[in-house]
């Protein structure tokens, strides 16, 4: 793959797949063409470039002449390929065009701009992923497995009578659990943040909690935890000129993906497709084949 | 803690808009204020109850996690291995939505990311999508404004076909064809900066502008990343350094010029990340002399040290802390080591090129240039990034999404030779890519500012793609009692630095003490140990290392020799699977120097190793029903590398 790296490979491949949409949209005019081979001083710039990158210096004359001696023998040989028509039945070529063409597709919807009546439109029928988050303020003991080995789960459950019992007059409910990198208390995380902090069996096993109680254990990949909830803030409801941006985002990428699966359909309806079922001996071909 | 002013002023302007949000949100408020009194008896669960019901007056409890250092469809090299994804899906995928790969793949990341920098490569580009999209000249051209017209109508299919008709006919606008400092090449950057300005999202999510220099010296890796803590009004004053003369150069002295130049002209500020020292044999960290042959003088290591305050520790293309050579009687160094050459293979590595490549090496090196020259240019903390070039910061070992795209996930992919040169000798097979890393970085919120001061600041750690906890405070007055704290960032930031921070003026008779806390990730594997680490320069002006066992999980004991038993190792490699049950969660001491001498100086950072887990071959191997090529490595010890504390003498 090192020759992947090579800033004149980069530019032979896009030149040489140049060629190739030159040849299969002109047809047989290349023929007639294809006993001429220019090599411009555009060209003969952008080898030197490339030279330049590669080795930090600009080439010789030697070097130079070497550069375009060896781009009239790779054109040769490229256009007599094409002739013999070696172009037809490679992966690389076809992949590499293929992905061209849907390179060109996805730039050029981009391009076209939403209205407001898309966007609203969109915005409504998609409503609930622009309501922001519950948030949630919650105090949360933890019981250290590792500490406690077997007894974990009884010792939580000895806290959680300690917790319920103490109601108003505790101090400081963390005291009662073990030593912990994670804060107490938190205050207004949504689902999301508490799931970087706890993990995601814990934040939507917090999300079921009643607020004000306390209750657990409930386990994370660290241990247990006991868990009073003091609020589940719920926010107002989406409101479209603030998340404006955010549809367009969306709108554009969903429309992207759309337009490209469309574009692709339209090419692909005018064509009649035949798929043959290998038969038992193209499988044993296949498989005793080069399969890189 | 130091904050910077303008910081500070940020810190107050969210609080207000916060304020406002919930002045503004009637309904909110009523359920927050009429609880009892008796809540602020709770809220004293970390000391005094704040007054506003919104605000935690701790210190933040975990890291920001991201990727500095992630190329889209916009550098030519991923173009060319056939990356369609550009910066817009980067982010929309790095914040936690699912998108559709390159290769037709759909794909979501377990957790979103805290932040992302796409950092494309300068040199070309936009070159790819420029060339074959036109998007910045269409709208000038007559033939433009057509294409844009069918466009409009719903017909893009059509304006498609006439685009391709013009390239086969060489009749394209002369305008989209790349040249360096060209209009395209500047749209490029402007559509670089108009994508992270539209997805970052203060206190959410941040997406860092950046952008990667891609010097390559003799197929030597010289690349740094380039970090802005910019938002777009000044990073568009300015396209960025490239490396192909005469308007670039590979030199990373004229980068550091190109940067001063940018902070003078815009009031801005930058910094630079080095990466893969491992494949620039030898000229990464020079001693004496530059690749170019100029010594390393003063004028070298004051812009160096002022220039690059990070280091990309560790990404797909192999983990450069420590190399088994440098460091043999480190039995944790041999980890994901990429050194059989370059960067493009054309030449092999020797065995003395290795000093100039490693982390650790290039740490305690620099503690002997200060000596000689007055500053430490390898005085950088450490990061870790993906370097992926899919557009996809996707490094969780049963979630990897390769390096490049024909390394996106198949049957194939890790039976594939990434790199063969015959001539050098080197073979890099496509199994020895890695499944790495992230930066974690001790912000104080998620803007680009406060990362950035961060970053600047040294408070951050690489981790190998898993994102567990780490605190490390250095200071006089550690005991075991701040062990037993809920929160070590409290006696942490109190009495002592954070890691990137620095110790001196030590007290008679004291040596330095840490504190030093890990929480393993919430979904990810249990810790086997931590390490401090400590470089330092003897008496004799020789640089020596250690490597101490600290905190470990389990009742293991260190034999004779001092060395800690292996925690030995659940994994089912044919099942893709573990169990946590050796290890320990979380692992918390206070480390005191026992051979401190305060006359040398010194070191010291952390390494957390965790219990051993499959490797993203062991999941494909499974996944796929592929058997592995001889020598495949199917396990792995994910870690976390801090940066670095000194202790420099006095005077």
């Amino acid at each position: 793959m090192k020759f992947l790296r090579e800033p004149l490979l980069h530019f032979l491949l896009i030149g040489g797949a140049f060629f190739l949409l030159y040849a299969a949209f002109s047809g047989p005019k290349t023929e007639g063409a294809g006993k001429t081979i220019v090599v411009s001083a555009a060209e003969i710039e952008w080898m030197q470039a490339s030279w330049q990158k590669r080795w930090g210096r600009p080439p010789t004359a030697e070097e130079r002449d070497g550069l375009i001696q060896q781009y009239i023998r790779e054109t040769v040989l490229y256009r007599e390929a094409l002739v013999l028509g070696l172009d037809k039945d490679d992966q690389v070529i076809r992949r590499r065009l293929g992905q061209k063409m849907e390179f060109i597709v996805k730039d050029l919807v981009a391009l076209a701009p939403p209205t407001d009546e898309d966007l609203l439109a969109y915005f409504e029928a998609h409503r609930d992923r622009y309501q922001d988050p519950v948030r949630y303020t919650f105090t949360q003991v933890f019981v250290d497995p590792d500490k406690r080995g077997d007894a974990t789960l009884d010792d939580a459950e000895a806290i959680k009578a300690k917790l319920i019992a103490e109601g108003d007059a505790i101090d400081d409910p963390g005291a009662l659990g073990d030593g912990f990198m994670l804060a107490t208390y938190y205050a207004e995380k949504d689902q999301l943040e508490i799931q970087k902090l706890f993990g995601s069996g814990f934040a939507e096993s917090l999300a079921t909690l009643t607020p004000g109680q306390w209750h657990g254990p409930v386990l994370s990949g660290y241990g247990a935890h006991l868990v009073y909830v003091r609020h589940a803030t719920a926010a107002p409801p989406p409101v479209f000129d603030e998340v404006r941006g955010q549809v367009e985002q969306e709108w554009t990428a969903e429309k992207g993906e759309e337009l490209k699966e469309q574009f692709y359909a339209n090419l692909r309806e005018q064509y009649k497709i035949v798929i043959e079922q290998p038969t038992e001996s193209d499988k044993v071909a296949a498989l005793a084949g080069p399969s890189g | 803690m130091k904050m910077e002013k303008t910081m500070k002023t940020e810190t107050y302007c969210f609080a207000l808009s916060l304020l406002g949000t919930a002045l503004l949100a009637g309904p909110a408020l009523a359920q927050v204020f009429p609880e009892k009194a008796d809540e602020q008896k709770l809220d004293k669960a970390l000391g005094k109850a704040p007054y506003s019901p919104y605000a935690e007056r701790t210190y933040p409890t975990r890291p920001l996690f991201g990727d500095t250092h992630l190329h889209t469809g916009m550098s030519m090299d991923a173009g060319v291995w056939g990356a369609t994804l550009k910066p817009r899906d980067a982010y929309r995928f790095a914040r936690g939505e699912q998108v559709t790969s390159s290769t037709g793949q759909p794909v979501k990341l377990a957790r979103p990311l805290d932040f992302l920098v796409v950092a494309d490569h300068s040199d070309n580009m936009g070159f790819a999508t420029d060339l074959l999209a036109g998007k910045a000249a269409l709208l000038a051209h007559p033939k433009g404004r057509e294409w844009h017209d069918l466009i409009q109508q719903g017909k893009g299919g059509e304006a498609a076909l006439d685009m391709i008709g013009l390239f086969s006919q060489g009749k394209f606008p002369e305008a989209l064809m790349y040249a360096p400092g060209t209009r395209p090449y500047r749209d490029a950057w402007q559509e670089t900066i108009d994508a992270a300005e539209e997805f970052n999202e203060p206190g959410r999510f941040t997406a860092v502008i950046g952008y990667e220099w891609t010097s390559l010296v003799k197929g030597g890796n010289m690349h740094r990343n380039v970090i802005y803590r910019d938002n777009g009004d000044r990073a568009t004053q300015m396209v960025p350094f490239t490396q192909s003369a005469p308007l670039g150069s590979n030199n990373p002295v004229d980068l550091w010029k190109w940067m001063d130049e940018y902070e003078a002209k815009t009031g801005g500020s930058v910094l630079a990340i080095p990466h893969n020292g491992n494949l620039s044999n030898g000229i990464m960290f020079p001693v004496e002399r530059a690749y170019t042959g100029k010594e390393v003088d003063k004028s070298y290591v004051e812009q160096r040290a002022k220039r690059e305050r990070l280091y990309e520790v560790t990404q797909t293309k192999g983990t450069a802390e420590a190399h088994p050579f440098l460091s043999p009687n480190d039995e944790f160094a041999d980890f994901e080591i990429w050194d059989k050459g370059n960067l493009d293979a054309s030449q092999a590595k020797k065995k003395e090129m290795l000093e100039y490549e490693y982390a650790r090496s290039a740490l305690k090196n620099g503690l002997k240039l200060e000596e000689t020259l007055g500053t430490n240019p390898y005085k950088f903390g450490m990061i870790g990034s993906t370097d992926a070039h899919t557009g996809l910061a996707a490094v969780e070992e049963e979630n990897f999404f390769g390096k490049t795209v024909p390394q996106e996930p198949s049957p194939e992919r890790m039976k594939g030779t990434f790199m063969n040169n015959e001539k050098s000798g080197v073979t890099i097979m496509d199994w020895e890519v890695g499944s790495s890393g992230y930066a974690a970085v001790w912000a104080d919120e998620n803007t680009r500012a406060a990362i950035w001061d961060a970053m600047y600041r040294r408070e951050t750690y690489a981790t190998t793609g898993t994102r567990m906890i780490v605190r490390f405070f250095g200071g006089w007055d550690f005991d075991e009692a701040d062990t037993r704290t809920r929160n070590p960032a409290v006696p942490g930031y109190r009495k002592g630095v954070p890691m990137g921070g620095d110790l001196s003026n030590a007290p008679e008779g004291k040596a330095p003490s840490f504190l030093v806390a890990a929480l393993k990730d919430p979904i990810g594997a249990n810790l086997d140990r931590v390490q401090i680490i400590k470089g330092w320069m003897d008496s004799k002006g020789k640089l020596q290392e250690r490597v101490y066992d600290v905190a470990w999980g389990g009742d293991r004991k260190p034999g004779a020799d001092g060395k800690l038993p292996p925690v030995g190792s659940t994994v089912d490699a044919q099942d893709a699977s573990w169990t946590n049950t050796i290890g320990a969660p979380e692992l918390i001491t206070v480390w005191t120097d026992p051979d401190f001498d305060p006359k040398l100086r010194a070191l010291y950072y952390v390494r957390v190793i965790e219990i051993p887990t499959p490797r993203w071959t062991a999941y494909d191997a499974k996944r796929f029903g592929v058997e592995p090529l001889p020598g495949t490595r199917m396990t792995i010890t994910e870690r976390a590398y801090t940066s670095p504390i000194w202790y420099t003498p006095k005077g």
